[in-house]
């Protein structure tokens, strides 16, 4: 599997002036663009092995000759989220479309040890990282055509999204397990274990963010599952997510990859370079150099620390006083503590949610600000709706009547949306059950309760619009809750 | 390292660990007692009088009016029961997971119990259907086995692939938020296991009548209960795949009962 010699995807942002690594690839894309709807190494047929709908596709004529259904069941929609499967996934998807990629390069004349670059939107040093890179934001470069632009991104051509910094925090690493759970707490690095998952479900701590925050601040063809993979810039967004699990993996306090049967030999289909059908295993993507690449940059944005905190803060630089949770020896599942009755709808304004925690769980959550080993997680269930993926700011127990702005200690992080309407019809694999995500506010129940301000009754929750759904988009939570672990 | 101790350090593994990490092996349980019941004790297989090919319904004359005087209600339905417990209870096992972890600690034996009810209640509603199928069946057939059968498995193939079919499965993956306390929690429970098993039934109601008309045969059971299973938990099991053997499987009945 693997090529010699190994190449080296670098930042886009550090990419010289004189590096032609962009304009190969918009080259690249030129060729593939080329290529039918039905051609497995073509521009379109790469964009739906990660989704498909017809009445979705911007490019859809007339004259498009579709892949067999056995052929669209099997290689279509096949991108993995809300799973342990959705970091392995996507590096193959990545790796083969990368050698598609190459093979034009290559027989256009350009260099062999050409790679994809990847968007490292969260480099704190880069003041313009947090900008589409210049060479994606206009139609056409010296008069002609620039296959690295599409329409439709927020931010239009200003390559200004925005995207708040929230939206890029590099939290996701400090998780010590890959596996996360589906009932509650911890949701891992890499997410829970389930079978083959498309839309839907529990997202890991990277999926959610940074990866969901990006696509739904990018928008446009970035803001769906099934147009995702038609933005050249998706390829370099995942390069760094990718990239991320690398960093993740060389972390001291990482535990490794999943080292179930279920995980490694969990094989997925997929085309190579050649338009020859082939499977890859999530084991075998356990290795970049064994798959002929490396990264320009993998080290620890976090490197002060043998052993991380889970619960410190990426920029306030209080990881010596934080505490440590260590999620790597086996624990009892995640208990629920309290939750809403209802549903909450999520709109263009501050929405709320008061949880009542049982009476037996108050007991419990007391001790999490004086070492108790109890972690708390903010679950929001079952969220659905329609149209493009917004996204709010979630606080946890403002002070009643003040502006949640105002108290930054207070945020407990994003929540995105992507993937919102391909979770809720009834149509979806999971009957429309929604997107659930779970953030851990331990640190912050422990800071109330050495504050004296910890409510033991009630916890209080708001949704500040970051991008805020559109009107008649109906997103409604279908319930908030709190977990102990 | 220092602060926050691992609580997890003593959590040892074992039996009370496997019950706390998987709540709904008490679908499993169920299951397995309710197949000891129906093929190892007696009154259990006794109880299948309205089976075409029981011994009890072969003694009865051939007529409608006399199959259905003859006929032992409450030992059929117990005996119904038993069997969707059997083949049927551990297909809405991660539905039964999902009831268990969202509830809380105090509540769970209660959520899941309500759920079970909910989703038995709707296999215990359409009873008196698949017992008349099956009288029918047995009368129309003449007492033989094949014929209805080979009827049975065509009805299966034929709707195994069907659109609501396919979305019905789809509605087996389907959760819901539940209210965490009160008559509200209790309510949604209930609700839930109805909608599930108003999912499972319009997915499997063909499947079942397979076992119906073949006089509850074990080996068709089982057979039953598995693809029902391969279809929700093996990752891209597509629909389609079964109807080929089962068309297949109601050709052979048909050709070795001789109807051609």
């Amino acid at each position: 599997m693997a090529t010699s010699p190994v190449r080296t995807r670098k930042d886009v942002y550090k990419l010289a002036s004189t590096d032609k690594t962009l304009e190969w690839y918009a080259r690249a894309i030129g060729e593939m663009q080329k290529r039918p709807l039905n051609d497995p190494t073509g521009w379109r047929y790469q964009g739906a092995i990660h989704g498909y709908v017809r009445s979705q596709d911007p490019y859809a004529k007339s004259t498009d000759t579709l892949p067999s259904s056995a052929d669209q069941t099997k290689y279509w929609n096949q991108c993995q989220h809300g799973s342990w499967y959705f970091l392995s996934w996507h590096r193959g998807y990545l790796i083969y479309f990368e050698r598609i990629c190459l093979a034009a390069i290559v027989k256009l004349g350009g260099p062999k040890d050409w790679a994809l670059p990847y968007w490292n939107y969260s480099d704190t040093k880069n003041s313009n990282a947090l900008l589409i890179p210049p060479a994606f934001r206009e139609p056409t470069t010296g008069g002609k055509t620039n296959y690295l632009y599409v329409a439709g991104r927020n931010g239009g051509t200003s390559g200004n999204p925005p995207i708040d910094p929230a939206e890029t925090s590099l939290e996701c690493l400090k998780r010590t397990k890959f596996t996360g759970a589906a009932t509650g707490g911890s949701p891992g690095f890499g997410g829970p274990q389930t079978g083959f998952h498309h839309p839907g479900g529990s997202a890991g701590a990277c999926e959610r963010t940074p990866h969901n925050d990006i696509h739904g601040a990018v928008g446009g063809l970035m803001g769906s599952f099934n147009t995702a993979g038609l933005d050249p810039l998706f390829w370099l967004h995942h390069c760094n997510i990718d990239r991320l699990w690398e960093v993740w993996r060389g972390r001291p306090s990482s535990t490794g990859d999943p080292t179930e049967s279920a995980w490694r030999d969990f094989a997925f289909s997929i085309h190579n370079e050649t338009g020859a059908a082939i499977t890859f295993k999530s084991s075998s993507m356990s290795s970049t150099s064994a798959n002929g690449y490396k990264y320009q940059d993998v080290s620890d944005p976090f490197p002060t620390r043998a052993t991380t905190s889970v619960f410190a803060s990426v920029d306030e630089g209080s990881e010596e006083e934080s505490p440590v949770a260590d999620d790597s020896a086996p624990r009892p599942p995640a208990k629920l503590a309290g939750a809403t009755d209802g549903s909450i709808p999520l709109g263009t304004r501050t929405s709320s949610a008061r949880v009542p925690i049982s009476a037996p769980a108050q007991g419990v959550l007391a001790s999490v600000g004086d070492s108790g080993g109890q972690r708390v997680f903010l679950n929001i269930e079952n969220i659905t709706g329609h149209g493009p993926p917004g996204s709010y700011k979630v606080y946890v127990d403002v002070p009643a009547g003040e502006d949640p702005a105002d108290h930054p200690d207070n945020f407990v992080g994003t929540l995105p949306l992507f993937g919102l309407s391909e979770a809720s019809g009834e149509d979806d694999a999971h009957g429309g059950s929604g997107l659930t995500h779970v953030l851990e506010i331990t640190d912050l129940v422990a800071k109330l309760q050495n504050r004296g301000d910890w409510n033991e009754s009630d916890v209080d929750v708001k949704f500040v619009p970051l991008r805020a759904a559109p009107e008649g988009a109906d997103v409604r939570i279908g319930r908030v809750s709190v977990y102990h672990a | 390292m220092s602060g926050r101790p691992n609580t997890g350090s003593g959590y040892a593994a074992g039996l009370p660990r496997l019950a706390a990490e998987h709540p709904e092996g008490i679908a499993y349980a169920i299951s397995a007692v309710c197949w000891a019941a129906l093929l190892l004790v007696p009154a259990g297989r006794a109880a299948a009088a309205f089976c075409v090919g029981d011994d009890r319904l072969a003694a009865l004359s051939f007529s409608a009016g006399a199959a259905l005087a003859g006929f032992e209600w409450t030992p059929a339905l117990s005996h119904w029961l038993t069997m969707v417990g059997a083949m049927m209870l551990p297909m809405a096992a991660m539905a039964l997971r999902h009831v268990a972890f969202r509830s809380l600690p105090e509540r769970r034996g209660r959520a899941m119990a309500g759920f079970i009810a909910g989703y038995w209640l709707v296999w215990l509603a359409v009873a008196p259907l698949y017992l008349l199928a099956g009288v029918g069946a047995h009368v129309l057939a003449n007492g033989a086995v094949l014929p209805p059968l080979a009827a049975a498995l065509a009805l299966a193939a034929a709707w195994q692939a069907a659109p609501a079919r396919k979305r019905a499965l789809r509605l087996c993956h389907r959760i819901v938020p539940l209210p965490p306390s009160g008559w509200a929690a209790d309510r949604a429970c209930v609700a839930f296991g109805l909608e599930h098993g108003r999912a499972c039934l319009v997915s499997c109601w063909a499947l079942m009548l397979i076992p119906v008309a073949a006089g509850h045969h074990p080996a068709l059971m089982l057979g039953v209960m598995a693809a029902g299973l391969a279809e929700r938990r093996i990752p891209r099991v597509r629909p389609e795949r079964g109807v080929l053997p089962l068309a297949a499987g109601a050709l052979l009945c048909a050709a070795a009962a001789g109807i051609t």
